[in-house]
């Protein structure tokens, strides 16, 4: 195939080609060789090699930057073993749509249409991304889902991942029974279980049951590596984390093999967690990083340091949450983030620092002004990841520590409600994720999805931080609205800038790879409205044609 | 194959320097003859804790720290669905929590998963810190957690503060956790029979079990002593797990065989931090209920404890 004959120079001729760079943002023609982009502008540009192939299927098409997801997990691809019942509309790795389902008769038809498939009568049904927050009152219980078997183990993760509910078969596996007396295990009102679990001790006899499905080691699992690129390709993504990674050599050997696929659509940048293995520390990543590849890129290191602002979990400072609930949780305690962090500093890598509240916020900016104060180093690329509350006084610490943000914006549209009503209220609702102000203070930033949490989808995520608008039409803040121009640099250069790869992607430019969303669509002039509705046709990832999909 | 008898599981936690790693490494200096597996769940100290815990004992796990909640498919998981798996089961199995998480949500899966049988919630306050910690606007709230879902408190560095700190710590940590047993834990030192049952002698003799005075037997130095309170009789249900999670004594656990005025069969139950299991035994047919009940309380407690049970039955 021509098309992927990528040691011949290759001139891709499009509508439209948006570079991400400031001297020429825009172009017809672009010549590829061997992965990497040899010259960007129109048809005189190219005279260089008049033998090159030229490539003009993409006549009518939009190229841009291949779009980089700088902060998502492996496990969008493991989760695709399971049965989606979530409220939104999601796209699987085949590129087949999952209409949201907005009643709880539709979620039993989905379990019972997908129960129904299942061969064998004792194989566990396994659903992911349930939402309850979206069904006022109803509950879904043992009741429900008796409906979908009576002697099958049913259980339907919530969106959260930090809840579940399970039919009666699965309570009766689980030893779970109106004398259980532990936390996490809900019971109605005549005591009885709902069905409902959360923590671990009552969800682990669960996980007894469907084994290492849906973990969070989907590095592990060849075949979640695959969908994960797919549903990347789909999506325009042509470089993703995988943002809680333990480097294991199981772990390690998958990828390799994966990636190392000519048909396999992606770069893949896997962040070291120490919380998930503590051993080895910075020379371990050095390790991988030296048998790193084109398509697998090693670095980051990613703490954790409180929980999600939705599940209460996230460290806030006062008012703390609106309805007097307590404070969250801390991962890592802080007096001991300085020793956590330091000798990954030293080793010269950049950290990734989860804080979603912003007392846990506060207490990162205060450790790393203390590390760098102890240990100063010239562009460190440190990244807060989430920073969903931080104000204004803390983004600009931020930027005087010289460190990046990458946003949260998807919760804007998906949790944004619940947000405004429930956890923080509308006025702080209203300036979450405020990459508006980070872009005015020059702070580098991205924006993300979180995948699986919320859809691995950029263009969405470009959206959500342009129209600051919650799914159901509610105001998120019109100040911290970013452009549409802004909200695509984010995606490209931003995201790349964060990782430490704005030198080889996240722009078209000679010299740099390769990477390109194929779109129908032009996202520069399209109404900014309209902007997650521009269809992706497919990537090229150095210079190799990936189409998705027909729909 | 959970026929077998559970495993005795035992979670220690505390706050950072509490002195948790110190305990364990003391148990397993202690515990001569016997199989104690360790998983270790700590970060940032954690090659210290595990180096200082492996000179000890060849069988130790390390986990990854971060949210228990969420730690379906988590290493916690996997590491306890392959020890119950074992050939070999451990004679005792203690899992090291780490400084930020709450040891009791942990140990309940030793009230649920009849593979394991939870022991103690032993959590170390270190004397000279925990009045500091409690005060501290970030941590605070959590020590407190910690603190009040334990069943035994270790309260360690007793000798870097004067008696009345010491008496102060102990009041403190009583009025957190008002059923916990709380010891002085000198070098990390605690009863064998905070961790496991071997070291009881076990009750004999029905009508010692009956006296007024009651069986017991203080272990040294520690003033742990056990009673056991037998009866023909059954007990009405409800009655007995308000019973069992109220006795107005500081327990180490319970545990024991009853029957059920509304049920026949045999029942096991097992209590520890308030908390319980009871479930009819998967072979057993009827028979006496009997209970042992393990804690440092005096013989006006024990009668105490009697009357409870007393006041259960149907």
């Amino acid at each position: 195939m021509t098309h992927n004959d990528t040691a011949r120079t290759q001139v891709f001729v499009a509508r439209k080609i948006l570079t991400m760079e400031a001297a020429q943002p825009e172009a017809t023609h672009v010549a590829v060789r061997d992965g990497q982009v040899l010259a960007v502008g129109g048809a005189a540009e190219m005279a260089p090699w008049p033998d090159a192939v030229v490539v003009d299927s993409f006549r009518d098409k939009v190229l841009m930057p291949g779009m980089v997801e700088g902060h998502c997990h492996l496990m969008e691809g493991a989760m695709w073993d399971a049965v989606y019942v979530g409220y939104f509309d999601r796209r699987d790795p085949d590129g087949r749509l999952w209409r949201g389902l907005r009643t709880m008769d539709e979620v039993i038809e989905r379990l019972a249409d997908a129960a129904g498939k299942l061969q064998d009568s004792c194989t566990p049904l396994l659903a992911w991304g349930f939402d309850p927050i979206y069904f006022g009152s109803a509950r879904l219980s043992v009741r429900e889902l008796d409906r979908v078997s009576a002697t099958r183990p049913v259980v339907v993760m919530h969106a959260s991942v930090h809840l579940m509910n399970v039919n009666s078969a699965m309570l009766a596996l689980a030893g779970i029974d109106e004398d259980t007396d532990i936390d996490g295990v809900h019971k109605d009102a005549d005591g009885k279980p709902t069905g409902e679990l959360q923590e671990f001790a009552a969800m682990f006899p669960v996980q007894r049951v469907i084994g290492r499905g849906l973990s969070l080691a989907a590095a592990e699992d060849a075949e979640a590596v695959r969908r994960f690129g797919r549903v990347a390709q789909l999506a325009g993504v042509t470089t993703a984390t995988d943002l809680v990674n333990d480097l294991s050599a199981r772990g390690l050997e998958t990828l390799h093999a994966v990636t190392a696929d000519d048909s396999f659509p992606l770069r893949i940048v896997p962040a070291f967690a120490p919380q998930r293995d503590a051993q080895g520390g910075p020379e371990r990543v050095r390790q991988a990083a030296a048998a790193g590849s084109g398509k697998l890129h090693f670095g980051p290191v990613k703490f954790i340091v409180d929980g999600s602002i939705q599940g209460f979990t996230a460290r806030l400072r006062a008012p703390g949450y609106a309805g007097g609930q307590p404070n969250g949780l801390w991962l890592i305690p802080p007096e001991q983030l300085l020793d956590a962090f330091t000798p990954f500093h030293l080793a010269g890598l950049p950290l990734h620092i989860h804080t979603n509240g912003d007392e846990a916020t506060e207490v990162v900016l205060d450790t790393l002004e203390a590390l760098l104060s102890r240990h100063p180093r010239a562009g460190h690329r440190h990244t807060l990841q989430h920073c969903q509350l931080a104000d204004a006084a803390q983004l600009a610490r931020a930027k005087r520590l010289g460190l990046c943000i990458n946003f949260f914006a998807n919760h804007l549209y998906y949790w944004g409600d619940a947000h405004a009503t429930q956890t923080i209220g509308q006025a702080r609702a209203a300036r979450m994720n405020p990459a508006g102000t980070a872009r005015r203070l020059g702070i580098p930033f991205a924006i993300h999805s979180d995948a699986p949490i919320t859809p691995l989808n950029p263009l969405f995520t470009a959206w959500c931080a342009v129209q600051r608008q919650s799914a159901s039409g509610r105001d998120m803040g019109e100040a911290e609205r970013l452009t549409v121009a802004d909200a695509l640099y984010a995606v490209t250069m931003g995201a790349a800038y964060t990782l430490g790869l704005d030198h080889r992607i996240g722009s078209i430019a000679p010299g740099k790879l390769a990477d390109f969303a194929v779109l129908e669509g032009d996202p520069a002039t399209v109404d900014p409205a309209q902007l997650k509705d521009v269809r992706v046709w497919g990537t090229v990832l150095g210079g190799r044609v990936f189409e998705a999909p027909s729909r | 194959m959970n026929a077998r008898p559970p495993i005795p599981l035992v979670v220690v936690g505390g706050y950072l320097g509490a002195g948790k790693t110190t305990l364990l490494n003391r148990l397993l200096a202690n515990a001569q003859g016997l199989r104690i597996a360790v998983l270790v769940n700590d970060f940032g100290e954690i090659n210290i804790d595990a180096a200082l815990i492996r000179a000890r004992s060849d069988d130790v796990i390390q986990l990854e720290n971060g949210c228990v909640c969420c730690s379906i498919g988590g290493r916690l998981a996997e590491a306890l669905v392959a020890i119950a798996e074992r050939d070999a089961r451990p004679d005792l199995l203690v899992i090291e929590a780490s400084g930020v998480s709450d040891p009791q949500r942990i140990a309940q899966i030793g009230l649920l998963d009849p593979a394991f049988r939870l022991n103690a919630v032993l959590v170390a306050v270190d004397a000279a810190a925990v009045h500091d910690s409690l005060r501290d606007p970030l941590v605070g709230e959590m020590v407190r957690q910690q603190i009040a879902g334990a069943s035994v408190v270790a309260v360690t560095k007793t000798d870097l503060c004067d008696a009345g700190g010491a008496a102060a710590v102990a009041e403190t940590v009583g009025t957190i956790a008002p059923r916990a047993t709380v010891l002085a834990a000198r070098d990390g030192d605690m009863p064998l029979s905070v961790f496991i049952d071997a070291a009881m002698p076990a009750p004999t003799g029905t009508g010692l079990l009956q006296s007024h005075s009651g069986w017991h037997r203080p272990t040294p130095h520690t003033g742990i002593r056990s009673i056991a309170y037998q009866t023909g009789r059954g007990f009405d249900k409800a009655r007995l797990r308000h019973a069992l999670s109220t006795l107005p004594v500081r327990l180490l656990r319970a545990k024991g065989l009853v029957t059920l005025a509304a049920d026949p069969r045999l029942h096991e139950v097992h209590v520890v931090a308030g908390r319980m299991r009871m479930r009819p035994l998967a072979h057993g047919g009827a028979g006496e209920s009997a209970l042992v009940f393990i804690g440092a309380f005096d013989a006006a407690g024990a009668d105490s404890i009697r009357a409870c049970m007393a006041s259960a039955l149907a």
